[in-house]
């Protein structure tokens, strides 16, 4: 065993020891439910640890959740269990996390040896993009996507083989079952394993991948199907199925606002801010050099590609923004930039000046932006500056609220899991092709009357609900009467419906 | 002795150190043993326990703050104990004794990779029967140290059947065996963190080469324990608890370095000729220092020179490169020297420490000398085995009850205030009360930087009617540390006591004007300003505060709107003033137009009030 080959050999787990501390330190003091998503993933794992089923239990009803997958919460709902003081336990719900991103690193690490490129561009690229600031950010609060990554680089290792087993297939097409159990957007991986793996003339585990990936779907569509039509639609959008946010923009509702900006969040990260059309253009050079870095690596590890590719359609397909899609696969992304780049150095004279201006341009860009964001934690600032307001409603509405109380308010996990008061969103709004609009202000009332709201919390004037609290407070028959408003802060307010 | 085995010798040393301990199951509760088993709950129930899995060690008595421990497993094995034994403290002394044996057959075991079975079972015995290991045997809360001994010495071993196993999937086996033994360590004790060390020196000085990548289970301990030490931290707070650290309170990191090299001449005679014993190394026992002086000067001298003996026998004799390496590793994180850690010296942290003295002896029993020698090492042996022995068995019962150890302790050491706090506490539970206040007040002469004694000598005082003894001693504390609610609260009601109202104010319109955010700073004033019958409108503003800080916003909103009515039928005068800069924030931001009303009474009455503008505009 050489010296370069054993350092190589324990170079996984070097970067995934490092990830870990990194994630670990990177915990901002944030509240859970924050980010929205985060909360929510947390109040369905303290409904299956409490024994009350898959469901809602923040919202009056508890109606079932088909919106999350239920992976996520179902681990968290062991830990729950573990440690059931909340919000003390959050800080085990951390510790995963972060030992998620960590085993994704690990096992990135490994697959791209396969890629059959210089380590030293895993040593540089992985590093640089572990510790890039939206990926802590998102491992900074409750959401999916580390156990997403896991489960994907898991599948992706398992697969990206030469030869590959029946078994090996199955396992794969399991874990990629899991990543769609993770997070929807895992579908591309169910699809595209066994694809690849089927042109890549390995018949028997493609089909062994998709059966094993079916299989452990096929509970998750029965529930879906049983419970689709369960949660209101007025609030449809927030919780209910995909396909009822797909019904709300429609197809070519979709189609018509289709764009392509799903390399924005990589160029936004690492290009300085220069004149739009210097930007364009070199945001578009990081996009060759991604493609570029894809083709190269394709006939040795065709089914990332495949994998990564049908990814990235999805996610310029759908309504959502891209920018959280997109984060999570970002190392992937920053090493193919990289792969991409020193193919193009090498073909010729002509294609090594864009790689030197762009290699200029992120130079300029990322490493100044990195060093402010690890030196003043600003990956942790958009948490803690959406907790600043709950800081405050939170112990307000606990001594101000009887336990009854129902609130709307933003953030509506948050305020349930902190007060134990139910909670509605304040905010409704409908999909309209890429875009949302919100609900009447008469349907809104009208589901504050229905889920029996009591109070209205507002996290500030910006908060979306604002317009309708200055709406129903200028009222002569108002149906708000204010309790408190801190300047340019939070506000809460008694709700009667009108008669 | 041909016929002896290592596995024999582990049994033999095992037993003798069982044996040599046996009187321990003689003794009772004493000291930490009181809050931390029989006063604890969760130590009383395997329930119990694993429901606070997720709990600090111990709680700290005075605000309810951490302790900063974090030990579940050893709690866990209390309770088991309890469940057990109905709660009988002989029965927890037998398992503390039983486990020191395990450890002893342990240590035989680990250094049966460089001895021969002779050697190992010098080493073995040694450890088995050393007097420094009285406190963690004879003390029921050693047990922490005991088990994150047999933690550390299991994960020794299993990491060696990892490295010699010739198949993968039982080298698998061992590598979560050897991740098992570090999570058990690292939960029954704190200073396990230098697990990885250990398992890097075992390696380094093992002969055998070893068929499997060790960096990869070093990144998974230290993965381990930086997961361990992120809960830790969410689960009992700072890691090193304020309220111990007395002994560096006012030192720089110089000063406590200064402290602390003197202490290492400690160590090594504890390590090596432990005849005089003692559970206490409070000031001034170990005096501060602030300058470095010869003492340190040896200190630091005797400190390398055990390391580089540590290094140098690496090669030559790996035994006591072991012994010294993982000594100094255990030791370190302990030691003070490299960041504060509380209290200076413990003698149970020094338990397996001992590794050091049991294989330089362990060796010694075959080196070439002693061997050309060996009637007179025999004698010298059994000579020294007598000494340790007896001063192990008459060591073991000081720790019967906590009469005894502070006893003992007030005998040995006269210049120790710890101990005379401790001689004053069982005063004062006598009915003795001028001999308590006398003993809390040597404390104070002998060391004033502690200001917990105030927390006992002032009421103390207060009940014997020596009020210039309270106030004295509530002011020391109050000084030592302003910000601390206790203390305040303290001084106030000393001050009130002995009919001292203005001096009562004073201190607390200085302590709401530091901390006008604090709750308990604010209820601490409200209760004092009801208490002195101050005005109705001080009394609502102080409410209002407490109101604005609990968040009971529409009760402040209410009180605030009232503000304008109030302060009009009043005489303005600069009272006023000092109550509303304190709550001027939360009046702006609860009731942004009602500050503005004040603002002009403020003017019209030409107070010269220090109120800020809109916080927003800032």
């Amino acid at each position: 065993m050489s010296r370069d080959r054993g350092h190589h050999e324990f170079w996984p787990g070097l970067l995934a020891l490092g990830v870990f501390a990194v994630s670990l330190w990177a915990q901002p003091s944030a509240l859970v439910g924050v980010f929205y998503d985060d909360g929510i993933y947390v109040v369905l794992a303290k409904a299956l640890a409490e024994g009350e089923g898959y469901r809602y239990l923040h919202l009056p009803g508890a109606p079932p959740g088909v919106h999350y997958p239920i992976l996520y919460p179902a681990v968290l709902s062991l830990l729950w269990r573990m440690w059931p003081a909340f919000p003390q336990n959050v800080a085990l719900f951390q510790l995963f996390d972060s030992a998620a991103l960590a085993v994704a690193a690990g096992l990135i690490a490994k697959h791209a040896r396969r890629w059959d490129i210089s380590p030293v561009v895993q040593y540089v690229s992985l590093p640089l993009a572990f510790v890039a600031f939206p990926l802590l950010t998102i491992v900074g609060v409750r959401f999916s996507e580390p156990l997403f990554l896991a489960l994907l680089a898991g599948a992706l290792v398992l697969a990206d083989r030469e030869e590959v087993s029946g078994a090996r297939g199955a396992a794969a097409g399991l874990l990629a079952g899991l990543a769609a159990l993770t997070r929807s957007i895992g579908i591309a991986a169910v699809a595209s394993i066994p694809l690849a793996l089927w042109l890549g003339g390995k018949r028997k585990p493609a089909v062994a991948a998709l059966i094993g990936s079916v299989a452990l779907l096929g509970p998750w569509v029965i529930w879906l199907f049983l419970h689709g039509d369960a949660v209101d639609s007025r609030i449809a959008s927030n919780y209910g199925t995909y396909l009822a946010a797909a019904g709300q923009t429609g197809l070519l509702g979709i189609l018509a606002g289709l764009d392509f900006r799903v390399f924005a969040p990589l160029a936004r990260l690492t290009l300085p801010a220069v004149p739009p059309v210097i930007w364009l253009a070199l945001a578009g050079l990081l996009a060759a050099a991604v493609v570029w870095g894809a083709v190269v690596v394709a006939p040795r590890v065709p089914v990332f590609v495949t994998t990564l590719g049908l990814y990235l359609a999805i996610v310029t397909v759908w309504p959502f923004a891209p920018d959280r899609f997109v984060w999570i696969v970002l190392p992937w992304l920053a090493m193919l930039a990289v792969v991409g780049s020193m193919a193009a150095w090498r073909k010729g004279s002509w294609t090594r000046w864009p790689v030197v201006l762009l290699a200029l341009a992120v130079l300029v860009g990322y490493p100044r932006r990195e060093a402010v964001s690890l030196w003043h934690r600003q990956f942790a600032a958009t948490a803690e500056g959406i907790t600043a307001p709950f800081s405050v409603l939170v112990p307000a509405i606990i001594a101000e609220l009887e336990p009854s109380a129902v609130v709307a308010s933003e953030d509506e996990a948050l305020v349930y899991l902190y007060t134990g008061r139910h909670s509605v969103p304040s905010y409704l709004f409908r999909w309209s092709g890429r875009s949302t609009t919100p609900l009447s202000r008469d349907s809104t009332v009208q589901f504050y009357c229905d889920t029996g709201v009591t109070h209205l919390a507002l996290s500030g004037p910006a908060a979306p609900a604002a317009p309708l609290v200055d709406e129903l407070t200028q009222d002569s028959d108002s149906t708000l009467s204010l309790l408190f408003r801190v300047t340019n802060g939070p506000a809460l307010y008694e709700f009667r419906c009108p008669d | 002795m041909s016929g002896l085995s290592h596995r024999r010798a582990a049994f033999v040393a095992g037993v003798v150190a069982c044996l040599v301990f046996a009187n321990a199951s003689r003794n009772g509760w004493a000291v930490d043993d009181i809050p931390v088993v029989r006063d604890n709950p969760a130590a009383h129930s395997i329930g119990a326990a694993l429901d606070a899995a997720f709990s600090p060690y111990r709680p700290a008595t005075l605000d309810e703050s951490s302790s900063g421990l974090y030990r579940p497993a050893a709690v866990v094995s209390y309770a088991v104990d309890w469940t057990v034994s109905g709660g009988r403290p002989w029965w927890f002394h037998v398992v503390n004794v039983l486990l020191h044996g395990l450890v002893t057959a342990l240590v035989v075991v680990v250094a049966g990779a460089w001895l021969l079975p002779v050697g190992a079972l010098g080493a073995g015995l040694l450890f088995a029967i050393h007097p420094v290991h009285v406190e963690a045997v004879a003390n029921v809360v050693g047990r922490a140290e005991i088990l994150a001994a047999l933690g550390l010495l299991t994960a020794v071993l299993t990491a060696r059947r990892y490295r010699r196993a010739a198949h993968r999937g039982t080298a698998r086996l061992w590598f979560l065996a050897t991740m098992a033994a570090v999570a058990f360590a690292l939960l029954s004790k704190e200073n396990a963190v230098v697990a990885v060390v250990f398992l890097a020196l075992d390696h380094l000085l093992d002969e055998e080469p070893s068929h499997r990548p060790m960096a990869e289970l070093y990144i998974a301990v230290v993965g381990l324990t930086v997961g361990w030490f992120f809960l830790w931290r969410a689960v009992a707070g700072a890691y090193v608890t304020a309220t111990v650290a007395f002994n560096f309170r006012g030192l720089s990191a110089g000063g406590r370095i200064a402290t602390m090299l003197p202490v290492q001449l400690d160590v090594v005679r504890l390590l090596t000729w432990p005849l005089q014993l003692s559970h206490d190394y409070s000031p001034q026992v170990v005096p501060q220092r602030t300058a470095f002086g010869v003492l340190a000067l040896l200190g630091l001298m005797t400190s390398g020179a055990v390391l580089v003996l540590g290094a140098a026998c690496v090669r030559r004799a790996p035994a006591i490169a072991f012994g010294i390496l993982a000594a100094v590793a255990i030791y370190a994180p302990t030691s003070n020297l490299v960041f504060g850690s509380g209290i200076a010296l413990a003698e149970r942290n020094l338990y397996l420490a001992v590794l050091a003295p049991a294989l330089v002896a362990g060796w010694l029993t075959l080196c070439p000398l002693c061997l050309r020698h060996r009637p007179v090492m025999i004698l010298a042996a059994a000579a020294l085995a007598m000494v340790y022995v007896g001063r192990t068995v008459t060591r073991t019962p000081l720790w019967r009850d906590t009469q005894t150890v502070v006893i003992e302790g007030a005998i040995q050491h006269p210049e120790s205030y710890a101990t005379r706090i401790w001689v004053g506490g069982l005063s004062a539970l006598a009915g003795h009360s001028a001999s308590a206040l006398a003993e809390y007040l040597i404390a104070v002469e002998l060391f004033d930087r502690d200001p917990l004694i105030a927390m006992v000598s002032v009421p103390l005082a207060l009940a014997m009617g020596r009020h210039r003894v309270a106030i004295d001693e509530a002011r020391r504390a109050y000084d030592l540390d302003p910000d601390h609610p206790a203390f305040v609260g303290l001084l106030i009601d000393t001050y009130r006591a002995r009919g001292d109202s203005d001096s009562a104010k004073a201190v607390a319109r200085t302590m709401i004007a530091a901390a006008p955010r604090s709750r308990s700073h604010a209820q601490i004033y409200l209760n004092f300003l009801e208490a002195y019958g101050a005005p109705a409108w001080q009394v609502s503003l102080a409410q209002l505060r407490l109101d604005w800080l609990n968040f009971r916003l529409q009760a402040a909103s209410r009180s605030i709107d009232s503000l304008p009515n109030v302060m009009a039928s009043q005489v303005l005068d600069q009272e006023w003033c000092l109550e509303l800069e304190t709550l001027w924030p939360g009046i702006r931001a609860l009731r942004p137009s009602v500050a503005d009303s004040l603002a002009e009474l403020v003017e019209s009455a030409r107070l010269q009030c220090d109120l800020p503008g809109d916080p927003v505009d800032g």
